[in-house]
């Protein structure tokens, strides 16, 4: 039993209560499926827990500090396994975590704890298993060695078969509101009111996105480039749009999450159109961009955004499935309403 | 760190620890080899996370020190020198080290070795020692019947039971069961039960040399098992989990018993294995008795459309004429580590496990299920 818990976490407070007394009283279920979007806090919040099983201080688990809680951080420790889709790996598919994964997880279960108290499998991504890779994983999941705790992280309970949901304690992080990941970016990362509130705008409550946003300005210029080209795409005719789907395409083969982040923009840039459309310009996350929605918002028909809308939504379901980027992309454009600029 | 050491010391040290380097693993430290200076030597270990091997080798220390580097790597380049002496270097902390010999010099980047797992160190717990040769075989006449990658993770080990002075090794494999019994050097205070990862006892059988009794020490816990050789260690995590109860599987009697030369009878098996590499390598075996004793064992195979075979040999049979089918596989691997002349094969019925074991000793016991075919007359 753990002497006092206290998880370093921001936001998710009915969550961090409930490990919190948990941890503390040593109920610690075997296996929890975590959910939340990408960036919400998951993994920060598995790797908390993982620190507090095997934190070596006698008081306020986890340290932070001690050998044990420092080599959690930095993914050394023996005992504490993070699973992921392997996109370095040399053969089999790399958009997976497959059976070959989940054989060696179920044999180092099965090991007492090498060096710690508790041996930890932390799943993230575990709706990419495949399903031999999550049946294999059901026969831990409901006879679990003990000292064997499994995280899965995945962002909807939907994305994950039936049959493991059932084995799992569920539960659900949401997003942050808008104004507390503002004052986090302010007080603890030193942003300006303004900067803030646009980053916080653009995570859409996901304060691991805008931490990184926060210490990595390139990957907001990034952001900022591709919505200036979005921008003008909606703008313009076939014949710039094809070519336009052409370079996204190309981004897409070479960095499959690039490509994919900025068919995402597409569907925010598109839900605030329909917003604007709706009388809902308050509540727009691309904030610094209100003049042209507002343009895009007039030229076109609410049915229209709707169709677009459905469009990227199909084509990211098209990539995913591993259609060809370059068709997939020029449907889209092609089917995509014009324009009429006043 | 700093340190002069001899080729022959550095190769045979990497090479008693390599097996213990992680060959795919999701922590990349681990295919790493940690160096480090001990007590005027040096002292080389690595760690799959299941297994970790220590050695120390002879080497004149003149900075104290430690460091990680690739284990294949420094393995490859140190076996491809001739015999010298090699100097061996941290560059700056943490990075790497630095290999000189004979008109030959290189750089390996390594990682800092506080990174690397600790190496696990069982200090107290329950203590004995055993017979080098004694311990060797039975592990060598026990691991072959675990099984390999097994949805039973328990199943991959081998159960070691102590008791007093008397040391029991089991391994089965749901088709196989191997018992061996033998003694400890100091009786153990109390009845300890535990299962040891059969890739553990294979890396101790390899590395037992000389006649020095060997150190045997499980933590107060029941996680891990030292096995302390000469100049090595070899420290393994423990399988957590039930191992079957076994006894009731060993057949308590029989009615045919039958004697024959090992020599003879793995010959035999040999050849009536080359017709059953078809048909899921059955060998049927008929032990009949003659008069006085004496009788006749028939092994035969047979492979449809390509042919069959029969080979007889001489044996005593006691009881009655049996009639028992084997996988070959499983005949062959029990036969191989037996080393005795004469062999004791019983059965009861054709559907009943059959037992195979030295004739002179009670210490071990080899069962199999057996297979069920149609025996035509």
């Amino acid at each position: 039993m753990l002497s006092r818990v206290v998880l370093r976490l921001q936001g998710h407070d009915a969550a961090v209560k409930a490990f919190e007394s948990a941890l503390r009283d040593a109920r610690l279920h075997h296996a929890y499926l975590l959910t939340g979007p990408a960036h919400v806090g998951k993994l920060t919040l598995a790797m908390q827990i993982a620190q507090a099983v095997n934190c070596l201080a006698p008081l306020n688990q986890p340290c932070g500090v001690c050998t044990a809680c420092t080599r959690i951080a930095a993914g050394t420790h023996a005992d504490v396994r993070v699973i992921r889709v392997d996109a370095e790996a040399t053969e089999g598919p790399k958009t997976v975590i497959g059976i070959d994964s989940v054989r060696e997880v179920i044999a180092s279960a099965h090991l007492r704890p090498y060096e710690g108290r508790t041996r930890l499998f932390i799943f993230d991504g575990a709706d990419t298993m495949t399903n031999d890779a999550a049946n294999a994983l059901l026969k831990v999941l409901e006879e679990p060695p003990p000292d064997v705790h499994l995280l899965l992280l995945a962002p909807s309970q939907e994305s994950i078969l039936p049959t493991i949901t059932s084995r799992c304690q569920h539960i659900d992080l949401r997003p942050l509101p808008t104004r507390q990941v503002t004052q986090i970016l302010q007080a603890d990362y030193g942003m300006s009111a303004e900067q803030a509130e646009i980053v916080a705008r653009l995570s859409r409550g996901c304060l691991g996105w805008a931490i990184e946003a926060s210490r990595e300005p390139a990957l907001l210029a990034g952001v900022h480039q591709s919505l200036e080209r979005i921008a003008e795409v909606v703008e313009e005719g076939l014949e710039d749009r094809f070519g336009y789907a052409d370079q996204l395409a190309r981004r897409f083969q070479r960095d499959r999450v690039a490509g994919r982040e900025e068919l995402y923009l597409w569907l925010r840039w598109l839900r605030d159109v329909l917003l604007v459309q709706q009388g809902q310009a308050d509540s727009i996350v691309n904030v610094s961009w209100r003049d042209t929605i507002q343009r895009h918002a007039a030229g076109l028909t609410l049915a229209g955004t709707v169709h677009w809308l459905h469009l990227v939504n199909e084509s990211i379901e098209a990539l995913d499935r591993n259609a060809n980027p370059r068709l997939a992309l020029d449907v889209m454009m092609l089917e995509a309403p014009s324009v009429s600029t006043p | 760190m700093q340190l002069n050491c001899l080729q022959e010391n550095l190769s045979h040290g990497l090479g008693v620890v390599q097996r213990a380097v992680a060959t795919r693993t999701t922590l990349p430290i681990t295919q790493h080899v940690l160096m480090s200076t001990d007590g005027g030597r040096l002292k080389m270990s690595a760690t799959n996370l299941e297994i970790a091997i220590s050695t120390w080798v002879g080497a004149e220390i003149q900075e104290e020190g430690a460091i990680t580097v690739p284990a294949r790597l420094l393995t490859d380049f140190v076996n491809s020198l001739s015999k010298q002496t090699i100097s061996v270097t941290t560059t700056s902390p943490g990075k790497g080290i630095e290999l000189k010999g004979d008109r030959v010099d290189a750089t390996i980047n390594g990682a800092d070795a506080a990174e690397f797992p600790p190496i696990p160190s069982v200090e107290d717990g329950i203590a004995t020692r055993v017979d080098p040769k004694l311990i060797r075989e039975a592990i060598h006449q026990v691991v072959l019947a675990a099984a390999v990658e097994d949805s039973r993770p328990v199943l991959t080990g081998v159960n070691v039971e102590l008791e007093g002075t008397s040391l029991t090794l089991a391994a089965a494999d749901g088709f196989r069961l191997a018992v061996h019994k033998a003694e400890v050097l100091d009786a153990v205070p109390e009845k300890l039960s535990m299962i040891v990862p059969a890739r553990t006892l294979q890396e101790v059988e390899r590395l037992i040399e000389g006649d020095e009794p060997i150190d045997i020490l499980v933590t107060p816990q029941r996680s891990q098992i030292l096995f302390r050789l000469k100049n090595v260690e070899i420290v393994s995590q423990l399988i957590q989990g039930t191992f079957p109860n076994y006894s009731q599987l060993v057949p308590q009697n029989h009615t045919t018993r039958v004697i024959v030369d090992l020599g003879e009878l793995q010959r035999a098996t040999r050849t009536a294995s080359i017709f059953a590499k078809d048909g899921s390598g059955i060998i049927r075996i008929q032990m009949s008795p003659g008069t006085n004793g004496a009788g006749t064992v028939t092994i035969s195979s047979r492979a449809e459309e390509l042919g069959d075979n029969t080979g007889e040999i001489e044996a005593e049979v006691e009881g009655e004429e049996g009639k028992i089918a084997f996988n070959s596989r499983y005949l062959s691997d029990v036969l191989a580590v037996l080393g005795k002349d004469k062999v004791a094969m019983e059965m009861t019925t054709s559907s009943s496990p059959g037992v195979i074991k030295p004739v002179d000793s009670d210490n071990y016991i080899h069962v199999v299920m057996p297979m069920f075919v149609q025996w035509g007359e």
